[in-house]
C-alpha cells in the first residue's frame, strides 16, 4: 500500500509549495493529502472533519511553514501529535522557534545559509521513524523537494 | 448543509449534457467548477462549445470557469506522459483544481481517477451521478435505463461495467 503522507502547510501563501509537494509525491506512488485553502481563511473553532480523516490516515505528516502558522495548521499538528503519527516540521527560522517548544526534536529549521543541516535532519528524523526502507527513501526524496520549494519560495 | 463544490471533467460534462442533466446537478452540488483544459477540450467541437457557453449563460452562478489552481503542479504530474501535454490535461487540472478548494472530482478516466485517488481526494463518474439522480426521484429506474441507452447509442464514451452493476442493483436488464 502506497505510504500517506498529510502536508500541514503554515498560511495561505504556503499552499502553492504544498500543492507541488502534492504533484511531487503522486508521481512518486505516494498518497499526499492537502487541506483546501478555506481552512487557511477562516479560523475554525475545530479541526476541518476531512483533514482530520486524512489525519488519522497519515502515516507521516509533513510541516511546511514559511512565516507564520495559522490556526488550522497548529489544530493539525497537535492532532498530529496527539494522535502519535510521526511529525517532522520545516520551517523558516522565526516560525521554527515558535514551534520548537511545542514539537521538541521535530523541527527542522531551514536556514538558507546552511540548507544542508535541514537536509541532514530528514534523514536523522527518518531513522527514528520506524517506517519501510522504501517510504524512508521516499520521504527524503520528498524532504529534500520540499527544502527546495521552501529556499526558493517568493518572499511577500 | 452547504452542497459540496464539484470539479468536472470534459468526457463527463459531454455524458451528462448528451442527457440534458448537466442543471440537474444542482441538486448534487453548490457549484460546477470547469477547469481550463476541459473548457479548451469542450471548445474543439463548435457543438459543445455552443452548449457550454449556454450553459454558462443561463446557470452563471452554478456553472463556472475556475483557473485558480497552480499549474506548476499540474506540470509536473504530467511531466513525461506525453510530449505534447495536451492528453490528460483536463482530468489533472480537475484533480488539482479540487485540491485547492477541497472539491468532489466528477471524473471517469482511469487516469484522473488514479489521481483522484493518489490525492485523497472524493470523486465519482457519471454513473454515480446517476445514481444519485435516481435516488433522489429525479430518474426512474427506466429512465436510468434508457439514458444509458441513449448514451450507448450515440456511442458517448461511460463506464459501460459500472453502468451495468447499477442496473443489475436497480432490477433492471443489462445494456
Amino acid at each position: 500500500m502506497a505510504l500517506r503522507l498529510y502536508v500541514a502547510y503554515g498560511t495561505a501563501s504556503d499552499q502553492v509549495t504544498a500543492s507541488r509537494l502534492q504533484a511531487l509525491g503522486a508521481v512518486n506512488g505516494l498518497n499526499v493529502y492537502v487541506p483546501p485553502s478555506y481552512t487557511r481563511t477562516d479560523t475554525p473553532a475545530s479541526i476541518d472533519p476531512k483533514s482530520e480523516a486524512n489525519l488519522r490516515a497519515a502515516d507521516v505528516v509533513l510541516g511546511v511553514i514559511t512565516s507564520a502558522i495559522s490556526e488550522a495548521c497548529w489544530q493539525e499538528l497537535n492532532s498530529a501529535k496527539r494522535m502519535g503519527r510521526n511529525t517532522i516540521v520545516m520551517a523558516e527560522p522565526v516560525a521554527a522557534s515558535r514551534l520548537e517548544p511545542h514539537f521538541p526534536g521535530n523541527v527542522l529549521m531551514i536556514d538558507p545559509a546552511d540548507p544542508a543541516q535541514a537536509e541532514s535532519g530528514i534523514v536523522q528524523f527518518l531513522k527514528k521513524t520506524e517506517l519501510e526502507q522504501d517510504a524512508k527513501t521516499a520521504l527524503i526524496a520528498l524532504g529534500t523537494l520540499a527544502l527546495g520549494l521552501l529556499l526558493f519560495a517568493p518572499q511577500d | 448543509m452547504r452542497k459540496p463544490v464539484g470539479v468536472i471533467d470534459a468526457s463527463c460534462v459531454i455524458a451528462l449534457d448528451a442527457l440534458n442533466l448537466l442543471p440537474r446537478l444542482t441538486w448534487l452540488f453548490g457549484r460546477l467548477l470547469i477547469p481550463k483544459a476541459v473548457r479548451a477540450e469542450l471548445y474543439r467541437r463548435r457543438i459543445t462549445k455552443d452548449r457550454l457557453r449556454t450553459l454558462q449563460r443561463e446557470y452563471e452562478h452554478f456553472v463556472v470557469p475556475c483557473d485558480d489552481y497552480d499549474q506548476g503542479a499540474v506540470d509536473v504530474l504530467l511531466s513525461g506522459r506525453t510530449s505534447s501535454g495536451k492528453k490528460d490535461r483536463g482530468e489533472t487540472e480537475a484533480v488539482v483544481q479540487a485540491a485547492a478548494v477541497g472539491a468532489i472530482v466528477i471524473v471517469d478516466d482511469p487516469f484522473g481517477r488514479r489521481l483522484a485517488e493518489r490525492y485523497s481526494l472524493e470523486y465519482h463518474g457519471a454513473i454515480w451521478v446517476l445514481e444519485r439522480l435516481q435516488l433522489l426521484g429525479l430518474l426512474t429506474p427506466g429512465v436510468l435505463r434508457h439514458c444509458l441507452e441513449q448514451l450507448k447509442y450515440r456511442r458517448i464514451r461511460f463506464p459501460v461495467g459500472a453502468a451495468n452493476e447499477l442496473l443489475q442493483r436497480l432490477g433492471e436488464e443489462k445494456l
